[in-house]
């Protein structure tokens, strides 16, 4: 009985070798699953596939040649059409306990790029589903999975792991924005140039009810192509006075050298305004407003990057420190699993073993009572009590040293005795 | 259920200050669940205590909490203030109400302990009961309002300072948004005004309805009536303030209506504590007898002599 795991992570591979291993559609997993099985119809198996990880778990219940690393890499070799030596240096190989505590590290999110991410949990869950439709999962994987995601909700509850926002977008508007407005599906949001980091933040701006989009950009073709992706308006760059005075939340990430909003020019736009509360999210570098319009009046609420970036490492520190107390959920809860699974490979023998005894003592009674047909049905019954007694007694301490060797693993060597001394066969 | 009514204010008092200890080291520790329970699980059995003493007071005078006398009518406000943290904080676990609301009903009750427990003799006479009840009932609401407006304003000010200097201790506190609080702020000054406007005009009434009262005219002089009129002005002023504001007035007006609803609290709280211990002289109530403030069951039927001497 064995756990195997291969993983191809951020950690050790780069995007593009990801990219390469990765099962991206549901079709290829389909796929993949189906050879896996025509190959090795004996073992089970869960693919986790995602940006930032493609992973393969394996489960053999098999004590001898069950499923190896070599056949897992094999397998993604020929699938993919990579050659093994082109990523067996980047990927990760763990076995046992070792496996065991990966998952339950990948599904609490203390290995993924940003400590604590939520998405992981629904990734694995998603997986396992996915490995479960296609009938790929078995008894193992299937603890194994449902263990993982219980452990996973136990550091979520028991720490703050996942406490706070570490991104900036996320933090901008999560923290700042809804700090500052409690909804947003009555404000102007004005998006200045078209940067990256602008449309997540647009993204979680939608998320949060934003309906009225504007986007002004220097190239009017690109305005156009980002409020169409967001069904805004575009505007021209020249109207962009007027916006600046209409908007509630100004998110500006253009590429321009030089201060695009001085602080005259933002006054003399705001002039004209209600003097409403203003959101003003400066995501260039250099930055478009200049840091002196936070100081033209109370409404004003400017931030730039850095301030932005500042929440976000506070918050990832904050979770940083909880790592140690979630890897001791983890190393606690993998000991754990390993013992039901290393007592769930001794079941059998301990079965065998009791039904042989029972088997045996059951003959000798029936030869006892033929021989003694005068018996009564309370002395047959005492008799058979004592002889029950005797078998379990002397079940006993074989089945306490089984215990305990399984509680370091699966005890194949005392197993292996037990099947000879008491003539179990394999 | 006998044990409810033997419930002293120091019960209650303790049960608030045990709930706002968890609150601050919500605050000051990491984030963890179980200390909020417990803040709630102190505030919930403060809040039944605090009801069955009202209600056992009630009960004893025979008059509605209301009106039994000037600590009853505070402990009606931290009633009130109680029953609201336990609302807001049910709904909005992770936001810090206690941090604002706790502190708020515990200087009432404590208060309460130093204010007048005997009833008006006025408010004896059956046939104004009812327009009693209704002063009451209003300025009741109209100071909780007055109160409301200066917490809400107190955390505009701190969450605006938090968001716009990024103060490390106050990013720690959790609170509503800058909109809400706003318009917390702006519905609180525009209820609180109406509701003086009729607590002191149902005041006045009443006085020209007493036997007693009208023989003596209109007690101008009283340090409650005085306070109640200041206040009524400076919320009207704060209401004008509010109302010409932009849609969303700000810092500024939250600043105003936390100083002035704090400050005009404090002198409605101050003639009530000190006619209650006696240095000042007001119909709203006579000095505190330490013998009849222990508990309610301490507290037998009102004292005859008391009927009708102070209005």
């Amino acid at each position: 009985m064995n756990v195997l795991v291969i993983s191809c992570n951020h950690h050790k591979a780069g995007v593009q070798l990801r990219e390469r291993l990765a099962f991206s559609s549901q079709q290829q997993l389909s796929e993949a699953y189906t050879q896996w099985r025509a190959r090795h119809p004996e073992s089970e198996i869960v693919v986790l596939s995602t940006c930032n990880r493609v992973e393969i778990y394996a489960a053999d219940e098999r004590r001898q040649h069950g499923v190896s690393f070599d056949d897992i890499t094999r397998f993604i070799s020929q699938f993919h059409n990579v050659p093994p030596d082109e990523f067996t240096g980047a990927v990760l190989a763990h076995s046992g306990a070792d496996a065991v505590s990966h998952l339950f590290q990948v599904a609490c999110s203390i290995d993924s790029m940003v400590l604590g991410e939520p998405q992981i949990v629904s990734q694995v869950k998603e997986a396992y589903r996915v490995a479960q439709q296609n009938s790929a999962c078995g008894p193992l994987t299937n603890v194994l999975f449902q263990y993982a995601l219980k452990v996973s909700a136990q550091v979520r509850t028991e720490t703050a792991l996942a406490d706070g926002r570490v991104s900036i977008a996320s933090v901008a508007v999560g923290d700042f924005g809804k700090s500052i407005f409690s909804r947003f599906d009555n404000k102007t949001v004005l998006l200045i140039g078209a940067g990256e980091m602008a449309t997540e933040t647009l993204t979680y701006l939608q998320s949060e009810g934003v309906r009225k989009i504007v986007v002004a950009n220097r190239s009017r073709e690109r305005a156009e192509m980002l409020a169409q992706t967001f069904r805004g308006e575009a505007a021209d760059f020249s109207e962009l006075d007027l916006w600046l005075a209409k908007a509630d939340v100004i998110v500006s990430t253009t590429g321009a050298s030089q201060t695009l909003i001085t602080k005259e020019r933002f006054a003399a736009a705001r002039h004209k305004s209600a003097k409403q509360p203003v959101f003003i999210l400066d995501l260039a570098t250099p930055r478009d407003f200049d840091p002196e319009i936070a100081r033209l009046d109370e409404n004003v609420f400017l931030y730039d990057l850095d301030a932005l970036e500042e929440t976000c490492e506070r918050n990832r520190q904050a979770r940083r420190s909880e790592i140690h107390k979630a890897q001791e959920i983890i190393n606690n809860q993998t000991r754990t699993f390993m013992q039901e699974i290393y007592h769930r490979a001794t079941g059998p023998v301990i079965n065998r073993l009791r039904e042989h005894w029972n088997d045996i003592s059951r003959a000798e009674l029936d030869r006892l009572f033929r021989k003694l047909p005068n018996l009564d049905s309370s002395q047959r019954d005492a008799i058979e009590a004592t002889i029950g007694r005797i078998v379990n007694k002397l079940l006993h301490p074989p089945l306490e040293a089984l215990k305990d060797e399984a509680r370091g693993g699966t005890p194949e060597g005392l197993l292996q005795a037990i099947r000879r001394l008491f003539s179990l066969g394999d | 259920m006998g044990f409810l009514e033997k419930v002293h204010i120091y019960c209650f008092l303790l049960s608030y200050l045990g709930s706002l200890g968890f609150e601050v080291l919500l605050l000051l520790r990491k984030p963890a669940p179980f200390l909020r329970t417990l803040a709630i699980a102190f505030a919930g059995a403060g809040f039944l205590a605090h009801t069955s003493f009202l209600l056992t007071r009630s009960r004893v005078e025979d008059l509605p909490p209301l009106l039994t006398s000037q600590q009853d009518w505070l402990l009606v406000l931290a009633w009130l203030g109680g029953l609201l943290y336990l609302i807001l904080v049910v709904f909005h676990r992770q936001l810090a109400h206690g941090l604002f609301l706790l502190p708020a009903v515990l200087l009432l009750v404590t208060a309460a302990l130093f204010a007048s427990p005997q009833a008006a003799g006025t408010l004896r006479e059956v046939s104004l009961r009812r327009w009693g009840m209704f002063h009451a009932a209003s300025l009741v609401l109209g100071i909780a309002a007055v109160a409301g407006a200066a917490l809400s304003g107190l955390m505009y000010v701190l969450h605006h300072q938090r968001l716009r200097n990024r103060s490390r201790f106050l990013m720690r506190l959790t609170l509503p948004s800058l909109e809400n609080l706003a318009a917390w702020n702006r519905w609180m000054v525009l209820f609180s005004v109406p509701c003086l406007t009729v607590g002191l005009l149902t005041g006045f009434l009443l006085i020209s309805m007493s036997r007693d009262a009208r023989q003596a005219g209109i007690p101008w002089e009283d340090p409650t009536i005085v306070t109640t009129i200041v206040v009524w002005l400076a919320m009207v002023a704060v209401l004008i303030r509010t109302m010409k504001a932009a849609q969303q007035p700000g810092r500024s007006v939250a600043m105003l209506s936390f100083l002035s609803g704090g400050f005009l609290l404090l002198t409605v709280l101050g003639p009530m504590l000190l006619a209650g211990a006696g240095s000042l002289n007001s119909i709203h109530g006579r000095p505190a007898d330490n013998a009849r403030r222990q508990t309610p069951s301490a507290e037998t039927s009102p004292d005859p002599a008391s009927k009708g001497s102070a209005i």
